[in-house]
């Protein structure tokens, strides 16, 4: 080692506490970094590798009810590859032991052996058995909610009959990545679960012998998706087609899109953030070291060390501490990311994961940091590097200061000296205090990130739960009944105020964009359902007209005033165009709305609901819970209390 | 200035040699006009009240500073017209400092101090036969704080010393 290169780690040694500071500045910026970047990747890859494998279609469509022989016209379709026919029904199920209701999605398979789409991947037990007409494999998450294990049983309601189950595989799908139940924010494993059961024995139950009411198909590559999905609409539509749709909008692959997104900002923001402060410690480090060393550096170079010697020097001690940072920051990185993707396999349900470091992460993590790391510290370098040997020999000069600006306005006899000496300081060197402020600034702003985060959601559920969706809770109806549901509801012991809502499925249209949602219909001045403004304050719908999300509006790019064209896909399916009336905030979900009488007259329908909002008193849930599941016509019920709860958990705990 | 007058060889010469400091507001000049050589083998001492510029000659004689005017030249190279990179090698090879605060390394230990300076130098001598030629051949590892000032002043004359097998020219400050 050369008697510079000691100077150096005994330099090191003497800043180890600052060194050691900006080291786990650095690793934690570092860490965030390789944290989501190696977690997306491997989210990616495994998603790849599972969908490959288990076969996600490429379209989705859900329909009312078409025949059998319908599948060979779809398969018929020009770049359509494999076409898969099933039957889907909304279930409500019993739990031994379990209060709350809860719902699930009925979904067919092959009365023996794979599906062709969306194949299961058992975790336990086997695939149903042909003949054996109870038998269901169910969703992992719903499985390990409820400690479910093959041999257990539960009771399903399906269409209006009830039908004991019995579970003999536990299993993961491609499709159901991400489980939620139709209407909820946030998954609830224990009170929504997916059960695969026989083609034979779930159509025979739900009405549907020799036919289907849902259809999946993968597609030949280079297929153009959009032509597909307007093909096969056009063919489901006598059918009461629902609209169909690509993966993009297929609910588990959007959210985790969406979660990709996120992981992608949090790979940008917080090291930039931490990596920011770090070159500003650096900065502060190096330019006190150059300074304190001042004769030291003139005697190297009087000794025949060039200025090129002399920075590297100093550059040499700054890499020393960003490679420590960056070393720790990769480890971090990394078993916090190995970590971070296990806990999204929980949350995803992925059948395994692969945990991907790709080398250019690391590559990258170590460019960005001694990138930073330069810029911070160039300006101290130089000075080393070019500090003038004779001059570094005598001791420095006293630094010049000046009057500052507010003490030569006269202000100058209302400071003590200790405040002059303050004023002039920051004065002196204006972009180093202005560097300060943006150091405290950016420290800040990792503290308020973290609490604001929180606070939004807060912010958005109470907003959302509390102030718009005043319901206790929503009981959708099978089919389109008139106001009688409303009345026996309102009559059992228990429900304190009950209000109607019609939803209807449809698409919306405006220029070249389109947005497959529902319309919402909803009493005038509704008490249990409120739309708010951007200030929280209610709007009232117009008699005519139709009422969007703002986040809708800028999707679709529409204005106040404007014509929308809604397609519904329900009943007789109305094609009309409706002026848009006005915008909502919305936090959570995407429609439309319209004055309850209008959306009937609209569906060319009499007094016409989907469902039905609550109020419950408090005491009473269990034997209304209890009732509304034993009512035919009931489809399901979400409580919104349940919602709540379960946004509020860690989501390491929700398996 | 006292000159042995010698028939060897120039080392330095001088011609109009000036220096001028720009303090700011203030304009310092440090030399006027010095003509003088230097010659081979000579011991040269600088006498003067302080502030009368010894210091700055012989930054400049040293490659530490430029002159604002004149000319210096050392065995005959124009040292005024000398680059950065230039300056620096010349340092390198042929200057020894013994600085007016020694300017030891307070980091590195006295062998190390010396060898720092011989690690760039051409042919130089063992840092520890350095330290031996000025009697501190049993403090090789003790660090500057651990020294007394003359011990000190010891290692700054041993480093400037080994790095020169065959002395050119050593140029020392000591002013108290």
């Amino acid at each position: 080692m050369t008697a510079l290169d000691s100077k150096l780690w005994r330099d090191l040694w003497g800043l180890r506490g600052q060194a050691i500071a900006i080291a786990l500045v650095i690793a934690s910026g570092i860490a965030t970094f390789v944290m989501s970047l190696s977690t997306l990747d491997s989210l990616l890859t495994t998603q790849a590798l599972f969908y490959r494998d288990y076969y996600l279609p490429d379209v989705f469509a859900s329909l009312k009810r078409a025949p059998d022989s319908l599948k060979t016209r779809i398969q018929a379709i020009p770049g359509v590859e494999l076409v898969e026919t099933r039957v889907v029904a909304a279930v409500n199920l019993d739990v031994e032991g379990f209060t709350d209701p809860v719902t699930g999605n009925l979904v067919s398979i092959p009365d023996q052996g794979d599906p062709l789409l969306n194949r299961l991947h058992l975790r336990q037990g086997r695939l149903i058995a042909a003949g054996h007409d109870d038998e269901v494999v169910i969703s992992e998450a719903f499985a390990k909610a409820h400690h479910f294990s093959p041999g257990d049983t539960l009771r399903a309601t399906i269409h209006g009959r009830r039908k004991t189950l019995t579970i003999v595989g536990i299993a993961l799908s491609p499709e159901y990545i991400y489980q939620i139940s139709p209407g909820a924010i946030f998954p609830d494993f224990k009170r929504y679960g997916i059960l695969w059961m026989g083609h034979t024995p779930l159509a025979t139950a739900y009405n549907m012998e020799g036919a289907f009411n849902d259809v999946v198909l993968t597609l030949s590559p280079h297929t153009h998706v959009a032509a597909v999905i307007d093909r096969l609409d056009e063919l489901l539509k006598p059918y009461g087609g629902l609209g169909s749709y690509g993966r993009e909008h297929q609910l588990s692959y959007r959210y985790l899109k969406e979660e990709f997104h996120q992981l992608r900002q949090m790979a940008t923001m917080f090291p930039v953030i931490f990596l920011g402060v770090a070159a500003f410690l650096l900065n502060v480090v190096t330019t006190r070291l150059v300074s304190t060393q001042r004769e030291q550096i003139a005697a190297l170079k009087a000794f025949g060390y060039g200025q090129f010697a002399i920075a590297v020097h100093y550059l040499k001690l700054i890499i020393v501490i960003v490679v420590f940072g960056v070393i720790l920051g990769i480890a971090g990185g990394i078993w916090l990311g190995q970590g971070l993707s296990q806990l999204y396999m929980e949350l995803y349900r992925f059948p395994f994961l692969r945990y991907e470091l790709q080398p250019q992460v690391i590559f990258s993590a170590m460019v960005i940091s001694i990138g930073a790391a330069m810029i911070g510290t160039l300006f101290a370098v130089r000075e080393a590097a070019l500090l003038p040997p004779a001059q570094a020999m005598r001791p420095e000069p006293p630094a010049r200061y000046r009057e500052t600006l507010l003490e030569s306005l006269g202000l100058k006899r209302y400071f003590s000296q200790p405040t002059r000496m303050i004023a002039r300081h920051i004065e002196r060197k204006p972009l180093k205090s202005l560097m300060t402020i943006l150091g405290i600034a950016f420290a800040c702003a990792i503290m308020t990130i973290g609490n604001f985060q929180q606070d939004a959601i807060d912010f958005m559920m109470e907003v959302q739960f509390n102030l718009a969706q005043r319901e206790d809770a929503t009981v959708t109806l099978v089919e389109p009944s008139s106001y009688t549901v409303l009345y026996d509801l309102q009559s059992l012991p228990g429900v304190q105020f009950g209000e109607v809502f019609r939803s209807v499925p449809a698409r919306f249209r405006f220029q070249q964009r389109s947005y497959l949602t529902a319309v919402q219909g909803v009493v005038a001045n509704s008490e249990l359902q409120r739309l708010l403004d951007t200030q929280q304050r209610v709007v009232t719908i117009p008699p005519e007209g139709i009422v969007l999300t703002d986040y809708l509006g800028k999707l679709l790019g529409i204005q106040v005033g404007q014509l929308l064209t809604v397609e519904v896909l329900e009943g007789s399916r109305p094609i009309r165009q409706v002026p848009v009336v006005g915008f909502i905030s919305q936090y959570v979900g995407v429609s439309g709305y319209m004055d309850l009488p209008a959306l009937n007259r609209f569906m060319h329908e009499g007094e016409v609901i989907s469902g039905v909002y609550l109020t419950l008193d408090t005491q009473q849930t269990e034997p209304v819970y209890a009732a509304i599941k034993e009512m035919p016509r009931v489809a399901g019920m979400v409580v919104k209390k349940m919602l709540f709860k379960v946004f509020t958990i860690p989501l390491g705990k929700l398996s | 200035m006292s000159a042995n007058i010698s028939t060897s060889t120039i080392v330095f010469q001088t011609r109009q040699l000036t220096k001028r400091y720009d303090m700011g507001e203030v304009q310092v000049q440090a030399l006027r006009g010095v003509d003088m050589e230097l010659y081979s083998g000579e011991l040269v001492v600088l006498l003067g009240a302080s502030g009368s510029g010894k210091s700055t000659l012989l930054n400049i004689l040293g490659g530490l500073d430029v002159a604002s005017s004149g000319q210096v030249s050392y065995l005959g190279r124009d040292l005024t017209r000398a680059t950065d990179k230039e300056l620096t090698e010349y340092r390198r090879f042929y200057v020894g400092f013994v600085f007016q605060f020694y300017n030891l390394i307070p980091s590195l230990t006295a062998l190390e101090n010396v060898a720092v300076v011989t690690e760039i130098a051409r042919q130089p001598m063992q840092p520890a036969a350095a330290l031996a030629l000025v009697g501190l051949q049993d403090r090789l590892d003790h660090f500057p704080a651990q020294l007394s000032g003359g011990q000190q002043q010891r290692v700054a004359i041993a480093r400037a010393i080994a790095k020169i097998r065959r002395s050119c020219s050593v140029t020392s400050q000591r002013v108290r």
